[in-house]
């Protein structure tokens, strides 16, 4: 079972229209509510007049958080983080984030909320507050931000708000060495991650528990029950928090909003189920979004293509508020040097805040920043060698002979980041050869003289995942021989129902058909720490590969009782406990359970039933890894990009499911791809949303994701039982490196790419520059 | 004020005193319970809440109640039209054409209108046709597989019934 | 995403939607497949009080052919073009454009006279209603008007539709001999509006020499207009690559082009021209292959 390509347990409900995502959720006297939001980026809000809006017909409240104390409250610090240590960190000063804020800090904050009997009638209202604003001047850029005497994004704080410094070897004598040294910048864009279901919540207070209910399209249930029940002076146990199905996070989602708390405080007092289901142009505009983040790049190289050091100054916009700390800048310094040895290392890194929407980590978190950066390092050096890019990477290689590696990063988990058992020459290897490197090297020469304009990129990444403390689950099995695995984490569409059942089936001996698992509920776990990092894989799937053997156990030993023989002689399979070599002799699993449950051998072993709930700590994070190869066509004329190859080979441990897998990279491709070749979070001066819409923000469809071409090579870690790393966040981060140095190269390195994303107009106007 | 509307929703009549404003997904979802379609943009983008109506796809978010007064819809809920499943459900299923699964009413109401006008399709129609409908989890490879499957099944179904 | 409140009309007749128009004036807005209007409203960029839907008027609706004219009633769906065998009969162009605008489903409920009241300035119909020197039949109490495409566009959002007037259909007179013709878009990358449309329309004679150029672009300026110094240039010609490559190089002349967050004006401009150029060898492989409009 464990490597079956099963088709998914949850598609069932999902193509028939049964899922049940937030705005699914209908209770009776149901409320609604529509935010009323800054239309400044930066402005003291004076006085809002709720009496034309409680005039309208259906508004049943306007509420400015002037009500209740708990709508005074703060979202807490690091919401949402899963961050550690940060050992790089010297200086960290943040501003409380107040659900209503007496100042706006950018357009879309939330300044009051209408609550009304129909979503409509709530958007009416919503339109008829009445707010009076003083606006101030705000700064959109985080370059602008970081100069003396520019406009502060909060009063008493500075615009940096956080710090770090990091260095590995001696970058001096690195510099001393050098016969080449480039310095340029880079720059990465700020991105949505653009689910199709934008953010929700739904809360209901129950009565007769005296507790709160609550939807959320959120990715840490957990985090944001504790939050809430906090809030609210209520025990966690008197806060559910539900989140089931929902219709992607990509990490926007994995963060707590005001809104998450908002709509529940005033369930909680109205006595009266609420729901508030984003709008896409509220999305658009307050979502919180990636952030900018550029790098001074100084390389110190000598002239056979070998990197003697790297000096990164690391510029990172987070927002008005920022949950993160510094995880997305510490996540491209952990992940910078990819496959290859980079000897010495000096980074300075700036947390800037801006008068946007707060920061969220996008899948990727920070890996395409460094992807980007150490391949535009190697493309520089073989530009500057005028060597081949490949003959660069191979020179500079961590091979096999090295490991285990040490970068010398530190991970935020406080453990130094060691590669071992990966052939990071072979992936290369694979690469070249699936892409027909070569092949492409002689017929550009050919397809050159006849004027097109063809290109070869390479992009190399490695993916930390599986990142702790720990997840739990709770296995077991009824009396019918169903097995029910719990677990603390929710799916935002990673295929954890049947991923997981895998686990289970496979370790209990158990038929596929006999599990369900059930997660996205606090109600079924007392732990949960939340699905981001790609880290459910590798910490729920070892639990409950822990839980479930833990139910075998009993199991073993219980049946050996009730079949009278030995425990060694006991054999699981297809849900029927046997008896080695003995086919007449054996107990269907749920007959076993039902007979267990008034037994008082099972005194011994637990009590009544099979269940076991197992945690599973990783020692620190597992590393996949992979190599794209882009081949594209560039139409000189028009700007337009064509994909004519496109490989990819990637590890990620075994698999559990090939079919997810596929899934996982085919996706995270696509996303690469709108990362390379458009996607972008606009603002203009005064910080106003450019990028507004879908007609504004692109989003790939279906015409515009070629085919690709993917092997799967795999190095079993032997870092956590199932022998699994992580997959979610692997194939967006090199799309933007391989395109670039592909588009770059396509025009016969006549310009120079040095920001993401590649549009049209940046290679029309490259080349006309040129 | 309200309109009274009269709309066939998956074969059943469904008539509601409607404000002409509510869009005919809201109809859908909020008044007939049907939450299988979903919305997703407010810019007739994304196709999460595309249905068919008199046989044509369409997106429901840009499509008041009012104006479907007498129309026929089909929503995700109908297409199979029984129990059991579509074969555009059967395919994306097996071909795991989904994954957070909430474009994929909207898409699969496309690909049902895309088999009807184009039986066999070839990959450019696939792509031309289902332009219309965005998918962020899956990169869509295996939504066109998917739809390959479906078509063969389609044509496998009429085969049968037309061997009975 | 949730319009305002606003009163429904739905006239069975020409004569009652005017006689609604009358009443309301600028409180109402004419609906026809809303594919421009509903989104506005759920923007609430637009707050109608009144909304006149022409979907119940049949006559409306249909492509036919008159003797020698096609006639596409303005609330033609754009799929209702694109699968018309009138059309394709008799003006293929108009499917081959119908099938390129946004999607299928908004092709399903878009119409091609509510794209051209609309008149935005990257929309796709625009371009060939240009070239194929469309007439506009709008109705009004005071009867029946009929404007020359040329005078259709009248700037961003702006037509020659007057105050009580409703654009009731379009009529396509019969091409000359020998016409070739093609629409190429580039299709914005979000939105799928045209960030440039060329539809070319040229006549040659059986020397190969442009006898007349009709070049409608949209996408460009504030509104669709003609490529006329690029269409004087090819006139009397002989349609080749290096007369369309000069022609081609002033196809932008006279177009006020702005910049975007995707393209700046100078993008704009090149791409304009590439685009002509491009759709104007298109026309010429048409016609080499004669591949003409019937």
């Amino acid at each position: 079972m464990l490597g079956k390509a099963v088709p998914r347990k949850e598609d069932e409900r999902l193509i028939t229209g049964r899922g049940l995502y937030v705005e699914d959720v209908q209770l009776p006297g149901m409320l609604y509510a529509s935010f009323v939001r800054s239309p400044y980026a930066r402005a003291e809000i004076l006085r809002v007049k709720k009496e034309a809006a409680l005039a309208v017909p259906g508004v049943v409240g306007v509420y400015d958080g002037s009500e209740w104390p708990e709508l005074k409250a703060r979202l807490p610090e690091l919401n949402g983080s899963v961050t550690l240590t940060s050992p790089y960190i010297d200086h960290i000063k943040l501003p409380d984030h107040l659900l209503f804020p007496k100042r706006a800090s950018y357009v879309g904050e939330q300044v009051a909320v209408v609550i009304a009997e129909t979503p409509y009638a709530a958007a009416d209202g919503a339109a008829a507050v009445e707010v009076e604003y003083e606006p101030l001047p705000a700064v959109a850029r985080w370059e602008e931000a970081m100069k003396p005497g520019s406009p502060r994004v909060h009063e008493g704080f500075d615009n940096v708000v956080a710090h770090l410094k990091h260095k590995v070897g001696d970058a001096d004598a690195a510099f001393a060495q050098a016969e080449i040294v480039l310095d340029f910048r880079l720059e990465t864009q700020s991105l949505k991650s653009m689910a199709i279901e934008c953010r929700a919540v739904a809360a209901q207070f129950d009565a007769a528990t005296h507790s709160l209910n609550i939807w959320s399209t959120g990715q840490f249930p957990f985090m944001m029950r504790n939050t809430i029940a906090g809030v609210l002076g209520l025990p966690n146990d008197q806060v559910r928090v539900i989140a089931r199905d929902v219709g992607g996070g990509f990490g926007l989602k994995g963060v707590l909003y005001a809104e998450d708390v908002i709509i529940p405080v005033l369930a909680y007092h109205l006595r009266c189920p609420i729901r508030w289901a984003e709008t896409r142009n509220e999305h658009m505009i307050s979502a919180n979004h990636s952030g900018n983040q550029a790098h001074d790049v100084r390389i110190a190289a000598k002239r056979d293509g070998t990197l003697l050091g790297l000096e990164l100054k690391l510029y990172k916009e987070v927002g008005a508020y920022d949950h993160f700390d510094m995880m997305l800048q510490i996540n491209t310094i952990n992940h910078l040097t990819t496959h290859y040895k980079v000897p010495a290392l000096r980074i300075e890194g700036w947390a800037v805040s801006t008068n946007t929407p707060p920061g969220s980590p996008y899948r990727g978190a920070g890996r395409v920043e460094a992807v980007f950066t150490m391949d535009r390092v190697l493309d520089a050096i073989a530009r500057e060698t005028s060597l081949d890019p490949l003959e660069v990477r191979k020179r500079n290689i961590v091979t096999p002979a090295d490991m285990p590696y040490r970068n010398g990063q530190i991970y935020r988990d406080g453990v130094p980041v060691e590669f071992d058992g990966i052939d990071f020459p072979l992936l290369l290897k694979k690469a070249v050869e699936r892409a027909d490197y070569d092949g492409w090297r002689k017929r550009q020469k050919e397809l050159r003289a006849q004027g097109r304009a063809i290109g070869i990129g390479i992009g190399s990444y490695i993916e930390a995942g599986g990142l702790g403390p720990c997840e739990g689950s709770r296995v077991k099995i009824d009396e019918q021989g169903r097995i029910s695995v719990f677990v603390g984490v929710n799916s935002q569409g990673q295929s954890h129902e049947t991923t997981l059942a895998q686990v289970a089936a496979h370790t209990l001996g158990a038929k596929f058909e006999d599990v369900s698992v059930f997660g996205g509920d606090t109600r079924l776990m007392d732990f949960g720490f939340g699905t981001g990092a790609s880290r459910v894989a590798v910490n729920a799937g070892n639990a409950v590969m822990k839980a479930a053997g833990e139910v075998r156990n009993k199991v073993v030993r219980y049946a050996a009782q009730v079949l009278n023989c030995a425990e060694n002689e006991i054999v699981i399979n297809d849900s029927v406990v046997s008896v080695a070599g003995a086919t007449q002799n054996f107990i269907k699993l749920g007959d076993l359970a039902a007979r267990s449950i008034r037994d008082r051998r099972m005194i011994e072993l637990g009590g009544p039933g099979f269940h076991a709930t197992e945690f599973f700590y990783p020692r620190t994070v597992v590393w996949g890894s992979g190599v794209n190869i882009a081949v594209v066509e560039v139409d000189r004329r028009t700007g337009a990009v064509e994909i004519l190859k496109y490989v990819i080979v990637h590890d990620c441990g075994l698999p559990l499911n090939p079919l997810v897998v596929d899934g996982q990279i085919s996706g995270g491709f696509a996303q690469g791809l709108g990362i390379a070749l458009g996607e972008h979070a606009v603002f203009d001066e005064d910080a106003q949303v450019l990028s507004g819409s879908l007609m504004d923000y692109y989003v790939p469809r279906i015409g515009d994701v070629p085919e690709i071409d993917v092997e799967h090579v795999v190095f079993p870690t032997k870092d956590n039982p199932l022998g699994i790393k992580s997959v979610g966040e692997s194939a967006p981060n090199a799309p933007g490196a391989a395109l670039s140095a592909a588009i770059e190269d396509a025009l016969e390195r006549k310009i120079r790419i040095t920001r993401l994303p590649v549009t049209r107009s940046t290679i029309l106007s490259a080349l006309r520059a040129a | 004020m309200k309109n009274k509307v009269s709309i066939t929703v998956n074969g059943v009549e469904r008539s509601a005193e409607v404000e002409p404003r509510m869009l005919l997904v809201h109809f859908l979802r909020e008044e007939l319970h049907l939450t299988g379609t979903h919305v997703g943009c407010d810019t007739t983008q994304c196709g999460a809440c595309t249905v068919r109506m008199n046989e044509q796809a369409v997106k429901s978010c840009t499509v008041f109640a009012v104006q479907a007064d007498g129309a026929n819809v089909t929503t995700v809920e109908g297409l199979a039209g029984g129990d059991g499943l579509h074969p555009i459900q059967e395919a994306f299923r097996e071909h795991h054409g989904l994954q957070c699964g909430f474009c994929t009413p909207g898409m699969m109401m496309a690909a049902s209108q895309l088999l009807d006008r184009y039986p066999e399709p070839t990959l450019e129609q696939i792509k031309h046709q289902l332009d219309g409908n965005i998918c962020r989890c899956t990169g869509y490879h295996n939504i066109i597989k998917a739809v390959q499957s479906a078509a063969e099944k389609i044509k496998a179904r009429k085969q049968a019934q037309g061997a009975r | 995403m949730f319009p305002a409140q606003f009163e429904y009309h739905r006239p069975g007749s020409i004569d009652e939607a005017l006689a609604l128009l009358g009443e309301y004036g600028d409180d109402a807005k004419l609906l026809a497949g809303g594919h421009s209007l509903i989104p506005s409203m759920k923007l609430r960029l637009l707050e109608p009080k009144h909304l006149i839907d022409l979907g119940n008027i049949a006559s409306l609706k249909g492509v036919r052919v008159e003797g020698d004219t096609v006639a596409v009633g303005a609330l033609t769906t754009h799929y209702g073009v694109e699968s018309s065998p009138e059309a394709k009969g008799a003006l293929p162009l108009l499917c081959e454009v119908a099938g390129q605008i946004a999607d299928p489903q908004v092709r399903n409920r878009g119409t091609m006279g509510g794209s051209l009241a609309n008149a935005d300035p990257a929309a796709d119909w625009p371009a060939t209603a240009l070239a194929l020197d469309a007439e506009f039949i709008c109705k009004s109490d005071a009867g029946e008007r009929k404007v020359p495409a040329s005078e259709w566009f009248q700037g961003l959002f702006t037509t020659a539709l007057e105050e009580g007037e409703i654009l009731c259909g379009l009529r396509f007179g019969k091409l000359p001999e020998r016409t070739a013709a093609t629409y190429l878009k580039l299709q914005h990358p979000a939105s799928r509006f045209a960030v440039v449309g060329v539809s070319a329309a040229v006549t040659t004679d059986s020397a190969g020499k442009c006898v007349q150029a009709r070049i409608g672009i949209t996408g460009v300026g504030t509104h669709a207009a003609r490529a006329a110094k690029t269409e004087r240039l090819l006139e009397g010609r002989v349609l080749d690559p290096a007369n369309i490559a000069a022609a081609a190089a002033l196809a932008d002349e006279g177009f006020d082009a702005g910049s975007d967050m995707h393209f700046s004006e100078s993008d704009r401009r090149e791409l304009c021209r590439a685009y002509v150029e491009r759709a104007l060898l298109g026309v010429l492989e048409r016609a080499n292959a004669g591949q003409f409009q019937p």
